[in-house]
């Protein structure tokens, strides 16, 4: 290692500064991973700033502006590890977080995590409340006034000017269309998560 | 002509960037073929064997992907420069789907040049 000791205003801190902004926006990410993106760019900048001779204020400057903001290298790490992630796994969860990021990016991601709230939002409300009618038969698919359709678990009081119409079928109704949609959901949301990442890969080289 | 020559249009120009792009990965996982190399010593191959330049930003990141699917692995090698660098190497998965994408680039490519070829000729003789 080189043996100047960094001062205040030394290539050392321009590059730690640079490296600490790097770690702050790579913190979603687990942190043995972070670890290992950080040290590689800094092994990065020590070889690009560094070949041939000491490093200086002027050759980490450079070094740094070739590879771009910090925020924006973090970014591409961030984004693309939560879509990845997302396109391997099913959960819900990992989903609309990755989602929840993509929506920050672009409109078409704002558009999609709209379209994956109301997905499971809908179809997890049929699926609780199949499975809260055979404990509560209050719960169930009501018609209100002839003509609106009413989900209820059946906590508040029954409306007065409604029936219920599916009775017992809610069971296997509620969770084959809850159920369904949510697995419908999840085939959109990875469809549209596989489009992106496609079209960003093509991007990202430029 | 030496107008044409100045400047491609820049429809041209996009289409050479997208291509460029599009071929990355396959430079990126063919640089690795026989060696392990840091991420500097990819670029630098790129940059040398085929011209591909690539902003180091971007390289980065499309490594640390290409490793999380399972492509690529990495390791840390202390070197005499005093600190230690990241050396990347192939996978088995990573040797068989490189295969692969040189298959279809080598199928692609050759019809391609067939079907360019006739355009060649057609230019050289104008110039002519």
């Amino acid at each position: 290692m080189p043996t100047t000791a960094p001062s205040l205003t030394s290539p050392q801190s321009v590059m730690e500064a640079y490296l600490a902004e790097l770690r702050a926006r790579l913190r979603t990410l687990p942190s043995e991973q972070v670890t290992d993106i950080v040290e590689e760019i800094r092994s990065h900048i020590r070889d690009t700033a560094g070949a041939g001779g000491a490093m200086t204020e002027e050759r980490v400057r450079a070094a740094l502006g070739r590879l771009g903001p910090a925020s924006a290298l973090a970014g591409s790490y961030v984004t693309d590890n939560l879509l990845a992630r997302a396109e391997r796994h099913r959960m819900p969860w990992t989903i609309l977080h990755a989602m929840f990021h993509w929506a920050l990016l672009s409109v078409k991601g704002v558009f999609a995590l709209v379209v994956c709230l109301v997905g499971y939002a809908f179809g997890a409300s049929f699926v609780v409340a199949a499975l809260v009618k055979p404990f509560n038969p209050k719960a169930g698919l009501w018609m209100i006034d002839g003509d609106t359709y009413s989900l209820a678990l059946g906590l508040s009081k029954v409306p007065p000017q409604g029936h219920e119409v599916l009775g017992a079928w809610l069971i296997p109704i509620g969770i084959a269309l809850g159920g369904g949609t949510i697995v419908a959901t999840t085939f959109f949301a990875q469809w549209r998560i596989r489009r992106f990442r496609e079209s960003r890969r093509l991007r990202a080289a430029a | 002509m030496a107008i044409q020559t100045i400047a491609p249009p820049e429809s041209a120009d996009k289409w050479e960037v997208q291509l460029r792009k599009g071929c990355l990965e396959l430079a990126i996982l063919a640089a690795l073929w026989s060696d392990r190399l840091y991420g500097l010593e990819i670029m630098r191959r790129l940059a040398e064997e085929s011209g591909l330049v690539v902003p180091e930003g971007t390289v980065y990141p499309l490594l640390s992907r290409l490793k999380s699917e399972g492509l690529l692995s990495s390791e840390w090698v202390e070197a005499d420069t005093g600190h230690p660098r990241k050396y990347y190497r192939l996978t088995a998965a990573g040797r068989g789907r490189l295969v692969e994408m040189a298959r279809f680039w080598q199928n692609f490519s050759a019809s391609l040049d067939d079907l360019v070829a006739p355009v060649r000729k057609g230019v050289g003789k104008e110039a002519r």
